[in-house]
């Protein structure tokens, strides 16, 4: 799974949030290392949604403006966890050939 | 606060988006840019605009691969795979019975007998074009019986066969008098290697046979005989007798036919509109060499009949096309993040 895709999942998986949360969200996650763009935001939210793991959960308007708000699918939390295992398992395999406290 | 004008701007940016994707989320990304835009504003920064543009080919590019990869292709290509060798035969049949009734020998599409060949040349002719016809009658039964992967050999040994006899008649002496144009020989490949093509990659002839209708196979039937009247020899039998101006009309009015019943299919079923493309090719390729190759191996009246078919096929074909692409981009489009 690509970085933005797995922060994307990350940011989703405490609860709902629209685009624009989305972003800021992961821009928080990742310390301010990953700032994503509307253009990359919506090309990965696309596959996310046609890979069924998440789905658009309400709508608001808000200031004139249209808000979407997107959640997990219970296939998505799945893929989240997976993922969340394997780069815990490759980090620890990583700590410990470098010899580093905790791996 | 951002200006009016960059939202202009964004809007533009946003043109670069499918259809469907934009009615969807125009809106939205409108929301997320200009809440993400510094107060003060008015043009989108550089990299804004690359990644935006960048999001729309990779979406547009998902749209295609969906186009492409769809469910529907392989339906369409399965009921191909059984209807095509079908109609083959059939019209080769019906196109063969009436040059025999009207004293002339030639089958149909394959057919390149010319008149004044001696008692030597005709026999090797016709056996020659018998075994093609051999090979076609095997490619329908094998793939009635469901047999795909032997009725895949057995179109990729027929087009082998045809590709092979129609070079060598270019220098054997059996080409003597024979009119053939090197136009000829791709074509008259179309029909077993897309056959192949479609019996290797689709879900089979089984399922194709599944997916079929009664209407579709009575469409199949009306089909061979349109097909029968587009080659040269059936054309003749039936046309050449009324003279030059009725064989004019009676073309067009075959290609009307053909128009009529891709129409028909496009509508009749979901995977109908596919299938029409696909018998629009098929149907080009043999209306090219009735087009192309006269009885007389010149240019003639038939090469201008043909050449008016030939534009309103494509303008068919075009408007498939494009229907199949936006219907389709469309449907992908539509399935993404939003509602609709």
């Amino acid at each position: 799974m690509q970085e933005p895709s797995f922060l994307i999942l990350t940011a989703l998986a405490a609860g709902p949030q629209h685009g624009y949360g989305i972003m800021t969200d992961v821009a928080q996650i990742s310390d301010g290392r990953v700032k994503l763009r509307a253009g990359t935001l919506y090309a990965a939210l696309d596959r996310l949604s046609l890979d069924r793991l998440l789905e658009v959960d309400r709508e608001e308007i808000v200031d004139t403006r249209l808000r979407r708000y997107y959640r997990l699918t219970p296939a998505g939390r799945s893929k989240l966890v997976a993922e969340t295992a394997r780069l815990r398992a490759n980090a620890a395999a990583a700590a410990k050939r470098l010899g580093l406290a905790g791996g | 606060m951002a200006s009016a004008g960059l939202e202009t701007r964004y809007r533009r940016l946003l043109r670069w988006y499918p259809a469907a994707h934009r009615s969807v989320h125009q809106d939205e990304m409108l929301g997320v840019l200009m809440a993400g835009a510094e107060p003060g504003r008015n043009r989108p920064r550089l990299a804004e605009s690359a990644d935006l543009l960048l999001g729309a080919a990779r979406i547009r590019l998902r749209s295609g691969r969906a186009l492409s990869d769809g469910q529907g292709w392989r339906d369409a290509l399965a009921v191909y795979s059984v209807a095509t060798p079908l109609l083959v035969l059939i019209s080769t049949l019906i196109g063969s019975l009436a040059a025999e009734l009207e004293g002339r020998h030639g089958i149909g599409a394959f057919s390149l007998m010319p008149p004044g060949l001696d008692l030597v040349q005709q026999p090797l002719i016709l056996a020659t074009i018998w075994l093609g016809v051999g090979s076609q009658a095997l490619v329908a039964v094998l793939a009635l019986l469901g047999l795909r992967r032997w009725a895949a050999a057995a179109a990729a040994i027929s087009a082998l066969y045809l590709g092979t006899t129609a070079v060598l008649s270019l220098y054997t002496p059996l080409s003597v008098g024979i009119p053939i144009s090197v136009l000829y020989i791709p074509f008259a490949l179309v029909a077993p290697i897309s056959e192949t093509v479609a019996l290797l990659v689709s879900p089979g002839p089984r399922r194709g046979m599944q997916l079929m209708r009664r209407r579709d196979w009575a469409l199949l039937a009306a089909g061979s005989v349109v097909t029968a009247a587009l080659t040269r020899s059936f054309g003749y039998a039936l046309f050449s007798l009324g003279g030059e101006s009725l064989r004019a009309i009676a073309s067009l009015l075959t290609v009307l036919v053909v128009a009529l019943l891709l129409l028909a299919l496009w509508l009749s079923s979901p995977h109908g509109k596919r299938l029409a493309l696909l018998f629009g090719v098929l149907a080009y390729g043999l209306l090219l060499v009735n087009g192309f190759i006269d009885g007389s191996g010149a240019w003639g009246a038939d090469t201008v009949d043909g050449a008016v078919g030939q534009v309103l096929v494509i303008l068919l074909l075009a408007a498939v096309i494009y229907r199949t692409w936006r219907r389709s981009t469309s449907a992908a489009g539509g399935s993404g993040p939003g509602l609709a």
